[in-house]
C-alpha cells in the first residue's frame, strides 16, 4: 500500500516537474534547469513520439520492465516539452490486450500457432518459387534500418523493385512536386519558419488536429503578444478555422487555380520579386502526357498561361469571393512580410497532388517569399518517418538510397558498388507502385495477376488502401495468392493474412525516424516486446538469410558473403539473422546498419548525422556537415548561403540540384482541371476522409487507449445542418452512404468540431468496423501516383429501419 | 488513475485569468503550480480517464483559459476502475 501511495506522490511530483519546466520553457524560451524526482527503479530515456511526421520527442519513464510514465521532452526543440492527447497517451500502445505474440498461419481458415523457423521458411520458399512475384509493402512507420534492409533485399537481393512504403498514399505528391520544383525532395525550411513568420496559410490543412504541437507552436506566439495571421484555405470549416483570421473557402480541386489565380495577379499588377525570379527562378510546364521533369517555357509563356485566372475567372471555378482573391494576391505582392505556407494530405491526396505543390511552390519562388526564415513552402508529413524512411531510404518503387533512383545507370552502379553486389544487379525498371501491387496481387493470377506473394510491415492496407473491393478484398479466395503481415494487433489486414506475424514496437527495438523537417531522431530499446513478437528487420534479414541458406544466388555479395554481412568493431561476422544474439551489448545492430547506409546519403547532400551524435542530441537536420573543430552542425535552411554549408560563397542562393544545371529552380505551370468524379444526381454529395485529433491513422494504436478510444469510439459522418435536415436526419441518425464502388452506415453528427458547406461530408477514417475506404477512389495523380482520398462522389439517405438497428451506436457529440 | 501534468495558457485579460484560477483551485483533483507570465504549471489527479477528460474540457471551457497542453501523463499500472480494452476486431486468433 505504502509503495502505491509513494509511487503515486512520485508521478505527481514528476508531473508538476515537467509542467512548471514547460512552464519555464515557454515563458523564457530555454529549458529549465528544475531537476527530475528521483526515484529508485524508474529510468527516463528519450524517443521520438510513435505517431505523426511532426516528431516531438518524449521522455519514456520505464519501471519493472514497463512504461510508466510519458513527459514531454522539454530539450527537444520539436515540441518544447508540450504534446498532444495522443503523444502523451503513446506509452499505452504497447499494451492493448489483444497483442500479437507468436507467428500464427491460416489453416482451414483459422490461424494457428507456428514456430518462428517454420514462419521465414514459409516465406523464403514462397519467395525462392517466384521471385518476381514477390512484392514488398512497407510504410514510413518503419525504422530507417527497417526499410534500409527490405530496400537491400528487394533491389540489391531479388533484383525486384516491387516495394512500396504506405507513404506512396500520403507523401507522394510532397515528392515529385519537390524534386520538380528543386531537383530534390524535402523542404528547405523548418519548424524555425514557424516561430519567424508574419503569416501562416494552411492550404487544405488542419493542424489543429492533425499536428497540435506545430499549432501549439502558432498560437503561443500570439499568447505572448505576437501579431500572426492565420489565414485557413479550405474545403471545410475546422478547429483551425476557429483560430483563423479569414477563412477562404474553396470547391473542391480548385486549389490550382487558387494558385494560378495568386500568380496571375502578382504579375499583372507588377508586384512579383523580379530580382529573385531573374536570379534564381526558371519556368516549366508538362507536357502531354504530364511527367516529373516537364519541359522549359519563358516567363512569357508563363504569363500567358496564367492570364485568363483572373480573380473573377477563378471565383467562378473556386466559389471563393473576388475580394478573398485579391486579398491573397495583394499579400503575396507584398515585400517585407513573412509568410509560410503548410500543407499536408489536403494538397497531397489529390489528382492533381503534383501540380498543386509545383504551384504552391511556385508562388512563393515568383513572390521572393522564400529563402529567409519565416518565408517558406513548407509539406507536413502524417508519420514518424515518412521523410526518413520512405523518401530517404528511398523505399519507392522507383528508389534508391539518398536520392538514387534505379532508371538511372550510375545510381546503380553506385549502390551496387556500396553494397559490393556484381554489377547489373539492380533492376533498371521502376517496380509497381502501391495502388498496381495490390490490384495485380488481388487480381487472378491467370487474368495478369501477377504479383502471388506480399509481405505487408508496419502499415494496415486492409483500411487505409482506397477502393477496398478491389485493391484489398478481392483477395478473398484467391487460393495461389499468399500474404503475410508483420503485426502489433489484429487488424483488417490481418482478417485476410495467411501469415501472421508478431513484431516489436516502438520502444521495444532500437530505432531511428526522421520527421518533416529533415530531422533524424534516435532512440534506443527500453522494454521486451511481449511474448514472441520480433524486430521486423530481424524478420527480413531472416528471410534472406534462409534463402542464402537455400541458395538463392541473389543473397550472396561479389564476394560469396551473405547480402547483410555485418562484422563486430573488431573484424568478426557476425549472426546477424540469429534472434538470440540480436539484442547484445557489444554490437548494436542497428547503429551498423544505419551507419552502411549513412554512407549512401552524401551525394543530394543529404548528409543524415552518425549516429553516436544523433544518439546524445535530440536529433539533427540534415545535412549535418563536420566543421574543422571536429564537431558536426546542422541545417535548418537548404539552399540558403547565411545556413546551407553547400552553398556556394557569394551566391546568396543556390539550387544546387536543379534540373535546369543552372542553380535555379523551377516555376510550373499548371492548369486547372476539373476531378475525374463530381457530384451528379445520382451522387450529389462530395466525400472528403481524414483524421481526427484522438486517433491516428487507422487506429491500430489509439484504438487500444482506453482514454483515446472512449473519446472517439467509432467514425461518423460530418455534414452540414442543413443538408441533414433537407434529409430528416437529425443528429446521431443512421446515414446511409453510397457511392459507385461501395456502401456503409454511419451516425451523423453535425454542429461538432468541423463543418462542411452544403453539398458535402467529411468521414474519418480510423474506424476499422466502418470502412469508409469501401467508398474511396483509387484514381491517382499521373506524375505521383498517389490517389485522392479527399474528393469523391456519394448519395446519403436515411438508412432504413431495420439496416439502422444493424449500426454502431451513434456517438454523443 | 490518470497524474497529468499540464501548463496552462491564461487569458491576456488579468481579471479573467485570476478568475479562472480562482475556479480551477476549488477543484481539489487540481494543483496548481508556478506562474510565469501568462503561462501556469498544474497537476491533474482524477480517478478515471473519463473523470480527467471532463476536467480537461471544463478547464478548457474556462472564459479566463486561453490554451491547455498536456506535457506529462503517469500510468497507473493497476488502474481500480478502467474498463479493459476491447479489441476491435473480433478475429479468427485464438486464445492466448
Amino acid at each position: 500500500m505504502s509503495n502505491t501511495i509513494d509511487r503515486r506522490q512520485f508521478l505527481r511530483s514528476s508531473a508538476m516537474a515537467a509542467a512548471i519546466a514547460a512552464v519555464h520553457q515557454r515563458a523564457f524560451g530555454s529549458a529549465s534547469a528544475l531537476p527530475q524526482p528521483k526515484m529508485t527503479g524508474i529510468v527516463w530515456n528519450k524517443a521520438p513520439c510513435r505517431f505523426c511526421g511532426t516528431g516531438c520527442h518524449v521522455k519514456v519513464g520505464v519501471e519493472a520492465g514497463k512504461i510508466v510514465a510519458i513527459a514531454g521532452d522539454e530539450k527537444a526543440e520539436v515540441n518544447k516539452g508540450l504534446l498532444c492527447v495522443k503523444g502523451y497517451h503513446v506509452g499505452g500502445i504497447l499494451y492493448g490486450e489483444d497483442r500479437l505474440t507468436q507467428p500464427l498461419i491460416r489453416r482451414d481458415g483459422k490461424l494457428v500457432p507456428i514456430s518462428w523457423d517454420s514462419a521465414i521458411t514459409v516465406i523464403a520458399e514462397r519467395i525462392a518459387k517466384n521471385p518476381k512475384g514477390f512484392a514488398f509493402y512497407g510504410s514510413g512507420q518503419w525504422t530507417v534500418a527497417e526499410g534500409y534492409v527490405a530496400q537491400k533485399l528487394m533491389k540489391g537481393g531479388l533484383s525486384n523493385n516491387h516495394i512500396e512504403p504506405n507513404a506512396r498514399l500520403c507523401m507522394a505528391s510532397a515528392v515529385t512536386g519537390f524534386i520538380s520544383t528543386y531537383g530534390v525532395d524535402e523542404p528547405a525550411g523548418c519548424y524555425d519558419d514557424l516561430d519567424a513568420c508574419d503569416v501562416v496559410i494552411t492550404w487544405g490543412n488542419n493542424p489543429a488536429e492533425m499536428h497540435p504541437v506545430l499549432f501549439s507552436r502558432l498560437i503561443d506566439r500570439r499568447s505572448k503578444g505576437e501579431k500572426l495571421q492565420l489565414i485557413d484555405l479550405g474545403t471545410r470549416r475546422t478547429r483551425t478555422t476557429e483560430h483563423a483570421d479569414h477563412y477562404i473557402q474553396f470547391n473542391p480541386q480548385s486549389d490550382l487555380a487558387i494558385a494560378n489565380c495568386i500568380a496571375q495577379q502578382l504579375i499583372a499588377n507588377d508586384t512579383y520579386d523580379k530580382r529573385f525570379v531573374e536570379k534564381f527562378c526558371a519556368f516549366r510546364a508538362d507536357p502531354d502526357p504530364a511527367s516529373l521533369f516537364g519541359g522549359p517555357i519563358s516567363f512569357d509563356d508563363y504569363k500567358k498561361s496564367v492570364a485568363e485566372y483572373t480573380p473573377e475567372y477563378t471565383a467562378k471555378i473556386s466559389g471563393v469571393p473576388v475580394a478573398q482573391l485579391k486579398m491573397l494576391g495583394k499579400l503575396f505582392g507584398t515585400r517585407g512580410v513573412k509568410i509560410t505556407s503548410l500543407w499536408c494530405m489536403g494538397m497531397n491526396q489529390h489528382t492533381r497532388g503534383t501540380a498543386i505543390n509545383r504551384l504552391v511552390h511556385g508562388i512563393h519562388l515568383l513572390s521572393g517569399h522564400w529563402g529567409t526564415p519565416g518565408d517558406a513552402p513548407t509539406s507536413l508529413t502524417g508519420q514518424p518517418s515518412a521523410c526518413g524512411t520512405a523518401r530517404e531510404v528511398g523505399t519507392l518503387c522507383h528508389a534508391l538510397p539518398g536520392g538514387r533512383i534505379v532508371a538511372e545507370k550510375p545510381h546503380r552502379r553506385f549502390c551496387e558498388n556500396h553494397w559490393n553486389l556484381p554489377v547489373g544487379r539492380i533492376n533498371p525498371k521502376p517496380g509497381y507502385h502501391t495502388i498496381t501491387m495490390w490490384d495485380k496481387f488481388c487480381t487472378p493470377t491467370a487474368e495478369g495477376g501477377d504479383i502471388d506473394t506480399l509481405f505487408v510491415q508496419v502499415t494496415n492496407p486492409g483500411q487505409s488502401l482506397p477502393n477496398l473491393h478491389k485493391l484489398y478484398k478481392a483477395k478473398e479466395g484467391l487460393d495461389d495468392k499468399f500474404l503475410v503481415v508483420s503485426e502489433i494487433y489484429p487488424t483488417a489486414t490481418t482478417e485476410l493474412a495467411d501469415l501472421v506475424l508478431p513484431a516489436s514496437l516502438w520502444v521495444e527495438k532500437n530505432g531511428i525516424f526522421g520527421n518533416s523537417e529533415r530531422r533524424t531522431q534516435q532512440w534506443f530499446k527500453m522494454v521486451e516486446p511481449p511474448g514472441d513478437a520480433r524486430d521486423d528487420a530481424w524478420m527480413t534479414i531472416a528471410i534472406a538469410r534462409k534463402l542464402y541458406d537455400m541458395g538463392v544466388e541473389g543473397m550472396q555479395d561479389k564476394s560469396g558473403r551473405f547480402l547483410f554481412h555485418l562484422e563486430t568493431p573488431d573484424g568478426k561476422p557476425y549472426p546477424v539473422w540469429n534472434w538470440d544474439k540480436y539484442y547484445n551489448d557489444e554490437f548494436n545492430i542497428d547503429r551498423a546498419l544505419y551507419e552502411e547506409y549513412r554512407g549512401m546519403t552524401t551525394w543530394k547532400n543529404k548528409d543524415v548525422a552518425p549516429y553516436d551524435e544523433l544518439v546524445k542530441s535530440r536529433g539533427l537536420r540534415w545535412p549535418v556537415v563536420q566543421q574543422s573543430d571536429g564537431s558536426w552542425r546542422e541545417t535548418r535552411f537548404r539552399f540558403s548561403e547565411f545556413d546551407d554549408p553547400y552553398v556556394e560563397k557569394g551566391k546568396e542562393i543556390q539550387f544546387y540540384h536543379s534540373t535546369s544545371k543552372d542553380d535555379r529552380a523551377q516555376i510550373w505551370f499548371c492548369p486547372y482541371e476539373a476531378p475525374p468524379e463530381m457530384p451528379d444526381e445520382t451522387y450529389p454529395f462530395w466525400l472528403c476522409t481524414g483524421r481526427v485529433l484522438e486517433h491516428w491513422h487507422t487506429g491500430t494504436m489509439t484504438m487500444r487507449i482506453p482514454e483515446l478510444r472512449d473519446a472517439m469510439p467509432h467514425t461518423y459522418v460530418e455534414m452540414n445542418p442543413k443538408d441533414a435536415r433537407e434529409l430528416n436526419l437529425a443528429n446521431g441518425d443512421i446515414a446511409l452512404l453510397k457511392s459507385r464502388r461501395g456502401e456503409i452506415q454511419l451516425p451523423v453528427w453535425f454542429g461538432g468540431r468541423g463543418t462542411p458547406p452544403r453539398g458535402s461530408v467529411f468521414v474519418p477514417f480510423f474506424d476499422e468496423t466502418l470502412l469508409i475506404n469501401d467508398l474511396t477512389l483509387h484514381d491517382y495523380c499521373p506524375v505521383s501516383k498517389e490517389p485522392d482520398y479527399k474528393k469523391c462522389a456519394i448519395s446519403i439517405r436515411k438508412a432504413p429501419p431495420e439496416k439502422a438497428a444493424e449500426t454502431t451506436p451513434p456517438p454523443t457529440p | 488513475m490518470p497524474v497529468a501534468g499540464l501548463t496552462i495558457t491564461l487569458a491576456a485579460d488579468e481579471a479573467l485569468a485570476s478568475n479562472a484560477i480562482t475556479e480551477m483551485s476549488s477543484q481539489h483533483e487540481i494543483v496548481l503550480g508556478r506562474v510565469d507570465g501568462r503561462y501556469m504549471a498544474a497537476v491533474m489527479d482524477t480517478p478515471s480517464p473519463s473523470r480527467s477528460r471532463d476536467l480537461h474540457g471544463w478547464i478548457e471551457s474556462l472564459a479566463g483559459v486561453d490554451y491547455l497542453d498536456v506535457v506529462y501523463v503517469g500510468f497507473d499500472p493497476d488502474p481500480p476502475d478502467a474498463p479493459a480494452p476491447q479489441p476491435p476486431i473480433s478475429s479468427t486468433l485464438p486464445s492466448p
